[in-house]
């Protein structure tokens, strides 16, 4: 019995070498497609800052073809003693809740595309989010969004038109969904050792055109006819938030199926070039 | 595994082992459940979950039916969750299926046994699969198990498999083996030693690893490495009793894996840097227990030392998820509210603790303990916990006992609850438990606490909650039921207190109603909690854990 325990051990640790792994340089894929990471978040969340890092940086890898949304919901999100305004609002609560289940903030749904093997459907392990950003791009183009708009600043009116062409013929319940967003909004953020009380946020969600979920568009639609819908929206007083020249527009398209939310494309425009 | 398949395995092996009649069979069974009926309360933080808002109800069952025979056993458990919050505080959880089953048979020396295993080798440190309910925490080795006994009082055993993930299991492998002993050298030299040794490797799959690739893809010069398939790890223990004397020493190693370290600064590629980045490096982990005990006084003096020894079955796994180990905690295990408030989760990659407990029996009646425990971080020796922590036991003939003390506590709850610009807390929590015994059916206890916390001078308001108050008295009619009202009163609000629609902060009370019914070998509890958020622990595994309104029914059965 004794040999047969060192025989083991021997086996054992005759198997301790591998060859170490090869890790390619990173490429960026040559697309026009792009990729929307919805982030959920909040400012009393102290990991926060480090998403918002990386989706900062992602945009900028993968210029013109990654567009962040931050949602503030409701978890983790509360103002913080010395916060100047409240990010919350009903749309990110509901968007918070349908993008579920994620464990914890930050999390980050890339595309709406549950991810094989993942329990969460927005991955709160920020390490991913750039594999599954590569991965999304890497996908071949299956449509095009386009936003026209038409901005006056005296009456604040906003109008907004998107054509979506799809490249493959669809079917489902395929959604259109129109977000604005604001950025450079200078307010208190919890960070991992301190309250950082000039903290900038960025491409926040301010609110949807459409339901939360998406209009209805229709559900079936052939290859290159095109699809068109209008949206008016009057931005309210500028308080310090909706500062237009810091907005932006965000349009994309989704098709919903019972096993899926997939977004095919997104586009994004400033409210004021 | 298909609900009809395990069925018909764990039918077949009862089947077959009916026909041998020589030994009359055995079966067990047990089956647990709680209902919980949740009760939205904004204002302490009970809502925002799908429970809260629109779900109302969540329910988790367990049912255990095992069986021996002849050298056979076999078991199967069914696992319920509906709308469960066990699995994440703050989401739903809904599934149901075979929960585990097991095939075991001993065949002269060896024994056999395949499906869900739990086991582990010497006091976890490399390798641990158990079940936690409280926090739904079951990482059962899903393979097969051979154990040899290679003399008397000396066994080999050899795991391979893949660890438990729910209903489904992880794709990495874990194959892992251990020899433990015990020798005694006699009662002359009154000398026994029970030593072990094991090894421990894991193997990434390729989707696993295709992950980890692509975090280090994302990462720039210095900080990128090479990761590999396979981590190492081995542990060598020993417990020595001589006299009144037990010495346990346990020591670990890990050869260089790949895991994520929240305090190294990560490079992004617009040239920002963020903290938390994966790198690879080899651990350790090193863990003593030397006691005394002898008439009426005890002592046990422990220490231990860790350094980078997370081990997850996929290092991109975070909190509870695909722990392979499990590291002893090193504080008292306090049973108490408000002395429960605060503890300590372990620190797998920096962590160096002590603990000393004293017990001595002044007389027959009267006994006192005496805890200390500190425990830093291994390399920056930032203070994360220290507990004092006095109790006195007097009793009274057979009718009264009485039990006091104090305990004076330091936590790090920026480390422990990642919740940043908070000063250490530091807390004073005198309290009483007096139990009386009406007669011989019938008794009752009180027990109060009241809990005095530090000032947070930035926040100029108490840290944390603030001051607490707590009561509970308890009615036991034995052998049936028991009864108990406890309120927790946050008696001076603190920082993180709720605060009414003037932002004056509010003294709210958490009180509970509990009643408990034990009949044979069942037992029913109906609850009314209102529950503050904190810290929760159960086998010395943490998480927080958020506040908790509404009703609970929970039944126990062991058969």
């Amino acid at each position: 019995m004794t040999r047969l325990i060192f025989i083991f051990s021997l086996l054992f640790l005759a198997s301790c070498t591998e060859v170490p792994v090869n890790v390619p340089e990173p490429t960026a894929p040559d697309t026009e497609k792009v990729v929307l990471i919805e982030e959920i978040t909040g400012v009393d969340c102290p990991n926060c800052p480090a998403g918002a890092a990386k989706i900062a940086s992602l945009i900028e890898q993968f210029d013109g073809n990654v567009i962040g949304v931050s949602i503030h919901g409701s978890f983790l999100a509360s103002p913080l003693s010395n916060s100047q305004y409240d990010f919350r609002s009903e749309t990110a609560d509901d968007l918070e809740a349908h993008l579920k289940p994620w464990f914890g903030k930050p999390a980050a749904v890339i595309n709406r595309i549950q991810q094989e093997g993942q329990s969460e459907f927005a991955i709160s392990s920020v390490d991913l989010w750039s594999q599954l950003v590569v991965a999304e791009l890497e996908k071949p183009q299956t449509a095009a969004v386009v936003i026209n708009h038409e901005y006056d600043p005296s009456t604040r009116d906003l109008t907004i038109d998107v054509e979506i062409e799809p490249w493959i013929d669809l079917s489902g319940d395929i959604r259109i969904s129109i977000m604005l967003t604001e950025s450079h909004v200078i307010d208190a953020q919890k960070d991992q050792s301190e309250i950082i009380p000039d903290y900038e946020h960025n491409h926040m969600l301010k609110t949807m055109l459409t339901a939360f979920d998406g209009d209805g568009l229709t559900s079936e639609v052939l290859a290159f006819n095109k699809l068109n819908r209008n949206y008016s929206y009057t931005l309210p007083e500028d308080d310090g938030l909706w500062i237009p020249e810091n907005m932006d527009i965000i349009a994309f398209v989704s098709v919903v199926t019972p096993t899926s939310k997939e977004i095919l494309q997104a586009a994004q425009v400033h409210i004021i070039e | 595994m298909n609900l009809r398949i395990a069925y018909l395995i764990f039918i077949s092996v009862i089947m077959t082992t009916v026909g041998f009649g020589q030994e009359k069979g055995v079966f067990s069974g047990g089956f647990q459940s709680n209902a919980n009926f949740f009760i939205r309360d904004s204002l302490i933080g009970a809502a925002n979950i799908p429970q809260y808002d629109k779900q109302l109800y969540g329910a988790e069952a367990w049912l255990n039916l095992g069986y021996r025979i002849n050298g056979y056993s076999a078991g199967i458990r069914f696992d319920l969750f509906n709308n469960s919050n066990l699995l994440d505080p703050n989401s739903s959880y809904t599934d149901q299926g075979i929960g585990r089953w097991y095939i075991a048979k001993q065949l002269d020396k060896l024994g056999i046994t395949v499906g869900y295993i739990y086991n582990q080798i010497g006091a976890g440190s490399i390798f641990r699969a158990y079940e936690q309910r409280p926090q739904l925490i079951d990482n059962a080795l899903v393979g097969a198990q051979l154990t040899y006994d290679v003399a008397e009082e000396w066994e080999l055993t050899a795991f391979t498999g893949r660890q438990r993930d729910l209903f489904n299991s992880f794709d990495s492998v874990l194959k892992g083996a251990k020899f433990e002993g015990y020798k005694s050298f006699g009662d002359s030299i009154r000398v026994n030693f029970a030593p072990g040794v094991g090894f421990v490797n894991r193997t990434l799959d390729d989707v696993t690893m295709n992950k980890v690739i692509g975090i280090v893809q994302d990462y720039l010069g210095d900080e990128r490495f090479e990761p590999t398939y396979n981590v190492y790890l081995g542990s060598i223990y020993n417990t020595m009793t001589y006299k009144n004397f037990s010495w346990y020493v346990e020591a670990a190693y890990k050869s260089p894996d790949t895991f994520r370290d929240p305090t190294l600064l990560k490079t992004e590629f617009n040239g920002s840097r963020s903290f938390g980045r994966f790198h690879r490096q080899e651990g350790t982990m090193f863990y003593t227990s030397l006691s005394y005990a002898k008439n009426k006084f005890g002592i046990t003096v422990e220490g231990k030392r860790t350094e980078n020894f997370n081990f997850r079955v996929d290092p991109t796994l975070t909190r509870n998820f695909g722990q392979v180990n499990f590291l002893p905690p090193m504080n008292r295990v306090n049973t108490y509210r408000l002395t429960a408030r605060y503890s300590p989760a372990t620190q797998d990659l920096s962590e160096l603790a002590t603990q000393v407990d004293i017990k001595y029996r002044i007389m027959k009646n009267l006994n006192v303990n005496l805890n200390f425990s500190n425990i830093t971080d291994l390399s920056t020796d930032l203070l994360l916990y220290r507990e004092i922590y006095f109790e006195t036991i007097y009793k009274i003939k057979r009718k009264w006992r009485m039990t006091g003390g104090v305990q004076l506590l330091t936590y790090n709850q920026e480390i422990y609850e990642v919740k940043p610009d908070v000063p250490l807390v530091e807390t004073i929590v005198p309290y009483f438990d007096i139990q009386y015994k009406i007669d011989k059916k019938k008794s009752i206890r009180f027990e109060s606490q009241y809990m005095l916390i530090g000032d947070d001078e930035k926040a100029g308001a108490k840290q944390d909650f603030g001051d607490w108050v707590f009561g509970l008295i308890e009615y036991n009619v034995a052998p049936h039921w028991s009864l108990v009202v406890s309120d927790m009163y946050n008696i001076v609000p603190g920082k993180s207190s709720p605060v009414d629609e003037n932002g004056d902060k509010l003294s709210l009370h958490y009180p509970r109603f509990d009643i408990f019914y034990n009949n044979k070998s069942n037992r029913y509890g109906l609850s009314y909690i209102k529950q503050v958020e904190g810290i929760v622990c159960t086998g010395g595994i943490c998480r927080l854990e958020p506040a908790f309104s509404g009703m609970r029914f929970s039944v126990n059965s062991t058969f």
